[in-house]
């Protein structure tokens, strides 16, 4: 009786698994891409952010108010107390960055794009990838797995053009509301360098939006940089100079 | 003259006490003097060492877009021919060697910390030709290929790594794709120069060119010249060939010896404003302590000078009786002084200052690193006896007028 029940239990459980792979209709890859880039495109998008990154002996928590405009031009502000005043600014594949103390205006360049960003397991070249994957990758759905319940494509991009940042990435896609649930991203060695989970998502009437993302720098221990984002607010109004050097120094 | 000399002498042996902190105090300042310079004059020779045998060389050429953008170390300003230029720069007197090179910028893990460190790409055989560096290495050289590494010594040991152990290396490509590998430690430099003890990061180019998808690409080539006996020469011969190479490949940089040099003593002429201080502070201490000494020797002697004139000796035979006793005492102080320095410079060229172990691994910003040793300059001997003997007899003047002014009557009843 016990062997039945346990028997039942398992197969309900690979029934259910199987059910909710299913469920997902097939897609191509650049179609699954196409929706998830559907998700995250906005006209213009304002939100508070939390960064808290785990250096394992101590953790560190940063809190900025940050504007964008596409995937190309975003404007960031800390405003914890430590880092009061701090600004970036992000225009194509250029950054700034802004010392209030010192009322200097750095361009963030060289070899200093490939440090952590603000001590962070993001780097500064991290923040500055823009452009649609699709044209950058070639993507191919290997199958569909269930991630923290969410039934989800698993894609893997394969580099088509040299100047991308990995040569192979592995995304969890999840097939009902198209968000990147967890990504893997892969040296041309085929080390695996860093890993990302988007711990919530949120719903902002049709768009599925991930709100608190996980990224962690796998070259070094410690538990990675959590970014939490509030009071996210999509298509804002922004003055004209929002996106300038002007405005940066202000 | 040979009966004053006798009672000067007599003179300042009286007052033993007092003539002995006098000495003691000049020999200090003196020998400190000496021993500094031993140290700073080590300091500038290891450092233009540095910079020749292991971090420069005589010429280190790149082109002047990489130049311009040297502290980002890209990999899209390679060298057009390598080849080529290292073919002239052989043609010119007094080349011996030349080695290509790439720099590039990384990140190094152990697994548990990730530090972004400045790594050179390099052919083991020719750059051992060039530079210095497999004689600091303990373990052993790049053999090229193997993905072996050579850490810095400091470097390693700030990321828990020895010998053998596997050391993750990550970095951009050309391309600018991300890639990693995993290279064993097979050397540990703790060289002179602290750069390279601190986070040299050295791998062959069999390795770089798989890590970084070089496909011979080179950013700079090094140039070892032959060694001359004076430093002017060596600055001269960098600074010719330099301008030989910039005259024939107008695209090119060529930063000579010469240009780096001069650069770093410019540094080192700061330095040498406070071994003047040193002295200058310690030769006032032994100043006025010469002064006190002659001084107290006059007062405690008022009533021998009323004799002595009184006997038919001139002012100025009491003026030159004190001054010989400030002679005196200068000649002894600066023999003194000089075999206080003469034990301080052998100390410092025979043993050496550990620095890591005297500063508890602190970093002071110095431009050398391990052991420094003193450098011999008998000239600072010659200065340091003069400046000893001048002091004393300086400081003698005014209490030897003083007592040559005495009344012969009132020093006589002076009691």
């Amino acid at each position: 009786m016990r062997k039945t029940i346990q028997a039942t239990l398992v197969a309900g459980i690979f029934a259910a698994a199987l059910a909710a792979q299913e469920a997902l209709p097939e897609l191509a890859g650049d179609e699954i891409m196409r929706r998830v880039d559907a998700n995250l495109a906005a006209g213009s998008i304002a939100y508070s952010g939390v960064m808290e990154i785990d250096l394992g002996h101590r953790t560190l928590r940063k809190e900025m108010r940050v504007v964008a405009q596409g995937q190309d031009r975003s404007f960031v502000e800390f405003v914890n107390p430590e880092d009061e005043g701090v600004r970036y600014l992000k225009i194509g594949d250029e950054l700034w960055m802004y010392f209030p103390e010192e009322g200097d205006t750095v361009k963030i360049s060289g070899h200093l794009l490939k440090e952590g960003m603000m001590g962070s397991d993001l780097s500064y070249e991290d923040t500055l990838e823009s452009g649609a994957l699709t044209d950058k990758y070639d993507i191919t759905v290997s199958g569909t797995e269930e991630l923290d319940g969410r039934p989800c494509y698993v894609l893997e991009l394969s580099a088509k053009v040299r100047d991308v940042s990995y040569e192979r990435q592995k995304f969890w896609v999840d097939g009902q509301r198209f968000v990147v649930l967890k990504s893997e991203m892969y040296a041309k060695s085929g080390k695996l360098l860093k890993e990302s989970r988007v711990l919530a998502v949120k719903a902002f009437g049709k768009r599925w939006y991930p709100v608190t993302v996980m990224m962690k720098d796998l070259l070094k221990k410690g538990g990675g940089t959590v970014f939490t984002m509030t009071d996210v607010r999509f298509d804002v109004s922004l003055p004209d100079d929002m996106f300038s050097l002007r405005r940066l120094g202000r | 003259m040979g009966t004053l000399f006798k009672i000067a002498w007599r003179n300042v042996w009286r007052h033993g006490k007092r003539t002995a902190l006098t000495i003691i105090t000049m020999a200090f300042g003196l020998g400190l003097y000496i021993g500094m310079d031993s140290v700073l004059k080590g300091m500038d020779r290891t450092g233009l060492d540095n910079i020749i045998n292991l971090t420069d060389s005589s010429v280190r050429v790149s082109t002047a877009a990489y130049e311009e953008e040297r502290g980002s170390f890209p990999l899209d300003q390679p060298l057009p021919d390598p080849a080529g230029l290292a073919d002239f720069i052989r043609s010119r007197p007094r080349v011996l060697a030349t080695a290509e090179r790439t720099r590039f910028v990384g990140q190094l893990s152990n697994g548990i910390d990730a530090l972004y460190v400045l790594a050179v790409a390099l052919d083991p055989e020719d750059d051992a030709r060039v530079l210095d560096l497999p004689q600091y290495v303990e373990g052993s050289w790049l053999a090229g290929g193997g993905n072996e590494i050579v850490l810095g010594a400091k470097l390693a040991a700030d990321l828990g790594l020895g010998l053998g152990d596997w050391v993750t290396l990550a970095a951009r490509t050309r391309w600018e794709a991300q890639n990693a590998d995993d290279f064993r430690v097979v050397g540990l430099i703790d060289a002179t120069e602290p750069s390279i003890s601190g986070s040299g990061v050295f791998v062959s180019f069999e390795d770089a060119d798989t890590l970084l998808e070089l496909d011979g690409l080179r950013t700079e080539l090094i140039v070892r010249m032959e060694r001359r006996d004076t430093l002017a020469a060596a600055m001269e011969d960098s600074d010719a060939l330099a301008a030989a190479v910039e005259s024939r490949f107008p695209e090119m940089a060529a930063m000579s010896f010469g240009d780096v040099g001069r650069q770093f003593l410019e540094l080192a002429k700061a330095k040498s404003k406070s071994i003047t201080m040193i002295i200058f502070v310690m030769m006032l201490i032994a100043g006025v302590g010469i002064a006190n000494t002659v001084l107290m020797s006059v007062y405690a002697r008022i009533r021998e000078v009323g004799v002595l004139r009184a006997f038919g000796l001139h002012p100025k035979d009491i003026t030159r009786l004190f001054l010989i006793e400030g002679g005196i005492i200068g000649v002894v102080g600066a023999a003194a002084g000089l075999l206080v320095g003469l034990g301080i410079d052998l100390f410092f060229i025979r043993v050496g200052m550990p620095l890591e172990a005297m500063m508890g691994g602190i970093d002071m910003g110095l431009p050398v690193g391990g052991t420094l040793y003193g450098e011999w300059n008998p000239d600072q001997f010659a200065v340091a006896a003069v400046v000893g003997i001048v002091v004393a007899l300086i400081s003698s003047w005014s209490p030897a007028k003083k007592a040559s002014r005495l009344e012969v009557t009132n020093a006589l009843r002076f009691v």
